[in-house]
């Protein structure tokens, strides 16, 4: 009986001009968002790649000078591009692309896209993920929001009810007749959406991870099955059920990301520059300043220095005390900074674990977090890079310090290192966030969106046990 | 005749349960919208305060020291570099300098716009200009979603308000049984309805009305300040659209489910189709350039600079001969160090500002495609104005970043001439440095392209009306 009128369900949609109209509309922006995808990945790869090769060239061939001011001329290091930005730009552009690693300093990652886009450039961005998130939902809405509440209108649920249908059964042939439709187009779509696999510098991993991807979509465009029959189960008329349906689609699209955004920002209020700047400066305040031999902590480093070697002079140290400081300065600034930072990231949690709260309201905004966090596109990926630059950066200087410390003499500022020495520093390799780390992250939302599910499903069918046969 | 439709809908109106939900939510909406642009604002304002309370501490700090050491009480601080009597140290080349805070517009708390991502503050030195934005820190997930501000709420909800308000406006009727009885009125039925709507009008206008502005004023905003009308009117205008919009699919006289789909639709092309499609239309024709290859090209300005070096500096003695020049290897002071330094920074920031301009041309040939597409929607047509009004636009911003650069070349111009002559600062010249600004205002914006599109396209939705209802009592008797 289920797949009777599961089939009945199918073929009248298909029968029906709007499942074209809305198709035919659906799958030609998912084309297109595929070719925007297509030009934005390939574009952005290229420019990663000959930035990171440029930068390198840059650091090999830099004037021959001494180590510690190469460690003050820096590098760079580019935000990688994930292969499956493809398919969910997600913060790409609202996180830094470019981050300058120097001597002395954590810097902020800086520009971001966004900033130098439009304003709207904010309003929507045609990628595959927006039309499965955004606008998919709307095409089951469109298909079904008449399912239950057009047979009440035209007496067909009476005569239905009447010859001894259950109401479960009722539920799960709309539903799945339902399923058919949204698997004709989400299936395909998530075929072509697999082209970005094929490109280079996919992994092996990026297949589980976008299998993970089409199960986390699946639930969500689930939920939305059951959400649309159970308003078209509860509602009087087809007018009702539309216009219900399209506030339910608003509030949990629109309106609950962006007020779960402002509700965030009030609870845990991120710091300002001048507040995050002067945490900054008084911690540093409390350490080794590696280029200030007057300064107290460098001081009590001098004496103590002095006290472990036996000597009475730096001058007499078997290194040079120069580098050995500036090294020390290095260590106490990146404790100092990462302890900012690790402050920063304790306020982003506190900020995502309202985000996660407001997901009992939209099961779009745990679609995001999931979809986001398996692209490699979410706010953990991009500090895993940050935490590896900076990784990088303690290297480089350490490199530097380190040779200035053990093969100069003291006070010896004119001697200088050139392109061997330079070729030889280490090199910046990013290696991406493991899908057992992403698994471990997503699995919370995973977990969520398959509740979501479950329970509009549950609800659904209480709608259906508690039909009103009559309008 | 007018005001009996008036009377009827508002009756109708109270009457109507789902009519009385949908103001109640576009109530909490508006309130919530101005609440969040009070706490952007007032966020903003004491990040401001805390730059500003920095700054002022600084200055008097060395303003005591200039005062102590002019009364020989003090000597000059022996690292001249952190000095605060030496022009390079306060004037700024690697710290130093004066924070310009960009105070937010009166109507700011309206409308975001791209407030969130533009600094509260440039800082300005003798070279040059640098952000303080706390945008740096906010999580981008925040910044991806964007603020529900008033500006969201009338760009993407209000049509909403006004497609469930009229998309059953004439095919209601019908299903009611009542068409037939308004059809044998002796009024043509383009009027009835036409009526009918811009009474609904006047209500949701009457009641936005009632609503915003007691909000504004208990926020603060003075309803004397020019922008407050205007956003209002643009508020009014932009509903208006949606009205006409309505009222036209209804005179196609189809049923309501039809009315209401074609209206959504309708929506979804304005609000998420055109504005997707654009970007996408943008990126590929106008794609943006590469920040990292900008750097990189910034970076190997370098390598031109150090290879002009010398050249630079013969030029800087040849053209000041009155300039003492020490023989190599003698030891310079600061001030002969960096008159050298500067001359050589000159040339630099010379080529990076063709750097900059060559890539904010593009950004800006993107930037001008994308604002085209406001003659394709409303919402982009009513949103553009809207953050012009509130000041937080690009093109707003933009206009702040020009008075910065004035400012800059004032407070570089100031420094320049003291380390030219090597003399040191002084209480006075601690007075000339309070005068400089410490804030600028982000100005609202007069453009009224915005007002112009939209205007254009109430005409357009009047003329398909007008166009409709000329052939819609036979369509709708048909029907």
């Amino acid at each position: 009986m289920i797949f009777t009128i599961a089939n009945h369900e199918f073929r009248s949609m298909l029968r029906d001009r709007r499942f074209l109209l809305a198709a035919a509309l659906l799958s030609l922006l998912f084309v297109l968002s595929l070719l925007g995808a297509y030009q934005y990945h390939v574009s952005l790869q290229n420019q990663h790649a000959h930035a990171t090769q440029t930068a390198r060239q840059q650091w090999e061939t830099q004037k021959d000078k001494n180590p510690h001011s190469a460690a003050h001329y820096g590098t760079y290091a580019f935000k990688p591009v994930s292969p499956l930005t493809f398919f969910d730009r997600g913060l790409d552009a609202y996180t830094g692309n470019t981050l300058f690693l120097e001597a002395h300093k954590m810097n902020e990652a800086q520009h971001r896209t966004v900033a130098d886009r439009h304003d709207f450039a904010r309003l929507g961005n045609l990628t595959p993920a927006f039309v499965l998130s955004i606008l998919f939902p709307l095409f089951i809405i469109v298909l079904g929001f008449g399912t239950v509440a057009g047979e009440r209108e035209e007496g067909n649920l009476r005569l239905l009810m009447a010859q001894g249908l259950r109401p479960r059964d009722l539920f799960l042939g709309k539903s799945i007749g339902l399923w058919y439709a949204v698997l004709l187009l989400a299936v395909p779509f998530f075929a072509l959406g697999a082209v970005g696999l094929f490109l280079p510098g996919a992994r092996a991993e990026d297949w589980s991870r976008y299998l993970l991807t089409g199960l986390v979509y699946l639930l969500y465009l689930g939920c939305f099955v059951h959400l649309t029959l159970l308003i078209s189960a509860w509602a009087r008329g087809r007018n009702v059920a539309l216009v219900a349906s399209l506030g339910v689609w608003i509030f949990i699209c629109l309106i609950v990301p962006k007020a779960a955004v402002n509700l965030a920002r009030w609870q845990h209020p991120t710091p300002s520059w001048q507040s995050y700047r002067d945490g900054i400066e008084e911690d540093l305040e409390k350490g080794v300043d590696g280029h200030d031999p007057s300064d107290a902590y460098t001081e009590k480093l001098e004496k103590e220095t002095l006290k472990q070697y036996g000597v009475d002079s730096v001058q007499h140290l078997p290194f040079n005390w120069w580098g050995f400081m500036m090294q020390k300065g290095e260590e106490h600034e990146t404790f100092v900074f990462q302890k900012n930072k690790d402050k920063l990231l304790g306020i982003y949690d506190r900020q995502q674990k309202i985000h996660e709260a407001a997901s009992v309201l939209s099961p779009y905004l745990l679609t995001n977090i999931a979809s986001q966090r398996l692209a490699a596109t979410d706010v953990a990926t991009y500090f895993h890079f940050l935490a590896a630059a900076e990784r990088y950066r303690i290297q480089l200087v350490g490199e530097l310090n380190g040779d200035l410390t053990k093969n100069f003499k003291y006070d010896d500022w004119d001697t200088k290192r050139g392109k061997a020495f330079f070729a030889s520093n280490a090199r910046f390799d990013y290696q991406p966030l493991a899908f057992s780390e992403v698994q471990k992250n997503v699995g919370s939302a995973l977990l969520m969106l398959a509740l979501w599910w479950l329970a509009s499903g549950l609800l659904g069918l209480w709608a259906f046990r508690h039909l009103k046969v009559l309008g | 005749m007018f005001s009996i439709f008036i009377q009827q809908e508002f009756r109708q109106m109270t009457r109507s349960p789902l009519a009385a939900l949908l103001f109640l939510f576009l109530a909490l909406c508006l309130g919530f919208g101005i609440w969040n642009g009070r706490q952007a604002v007032a966020t903003r304002q004491t990040a401001i305060a805390k730059l500003l309370d920095k700054q002022q501490t600084d200055l008097l700090t060395g303003k005591s020291i200039a005062d102590s050491v002019a009364q020989g009480l003090k000597k000059t601080p022996a690292q001249w570099w952190r000095s605060p009597l030496n022009p390079v140290a306060v004037g700024g080349i690697w710290r130093g300098g004066r924070t310009l805070a960009v105070e937010p517009a009166p109507l700011a708390l309206l409308a975001t716009g791209s407030s969130d991502l533009a600094g509260e503050a440039q800082h300005v030195n003798i070279v040059r200009i640098a952000q303080r934005s706390s945008s740096d820190f906010e999580n981008p997930v925040n910044l991806l979603f964007g603020s529900f501000d008033v500006a969201f709420v009338v760009a993407f909800l209000l049509p909403l308000f006004v497609i469930a308000l009229t998309f059953r406006l004439v095919s209601g009727e019908r299903e009611q049984g009542t068409l037939a009885l308004l059809l044998s009125q002796p009024q043509p039925v383009r009027r009835l309805f036409t009526l009918k709507m811009l009474a609904r009008f006047a209500l949701l206008g009457g009641l936005v009305l009632l609503l915003l502005l007691p909000m504004l004023l208990a926020s603060g905003v003075s309803t004397e300040q020019a922008g407050v009308w205007q956003f209002v009117g643009l508020m009014l205008l932009y509903a208006l659209f949606w009205f006409l919009f309505a009222l036209a699919i209804n005179l196609l006289g189809k049923n309501s489910q039809f009315n209401a789909l074609a209206c959504v639709g309708g929506w979804l092309l304005f609000a998420v189709v055109v504005p997707s499609l654009a970007n996408l239309l943008a990126e590929r024709l106008h794609p943006l350039p590469s920040r990292a290859d900008y750097l990189n090209e910034m970076r190997d300005l370098e390598k031109t600079v150090e290879a002009k070096r010398a050249e630079l500096v013969d030029q800087l003695y040849r053209d000041h001969p009155q300039m003492p020049r020490k023989a190599e290897g003698q030891e310079k002071t600061w001030s002969e160090e960096y008159r050298e330094e500067m001359a050589v920074m000159d040339f630099e920031q010379g080529l990076r500002r063709e750097v900059e301009a060559r890539h904010d041309r593009a950004v800006e040939r993107q930037a001008d495609f994308l604002q085209s597409f406001a003659a394709w929607s409303p919402l982009l047509a009513a949103h553009e104005q809207m953050t012009e009004l509130a000041g937080t636009s690009r093109r707003a911003l933009q206009a702040s970043q020009t008075q910065v650069r004035a400012e800059q070349s004032k407070w570089a111009a100031f420094f320049r001439e003291k380390i030219d002559k090597g003399q040191d600062l002084t209480v006075a010249d601690y007075h000339a440095i309070e005068q400089f600004p410490a804030q600028i205002r982000a100005a609202a914006q007069n453009s009224s392209s915005g007002w112009l599109w939209l205007l254009a396209q109430c005409a357009v939705a009047a003329g398909v009306v007008f166009w409709i209802g000329r052939h819609s009592r036979s369509s709708l008797a048909i029907s």
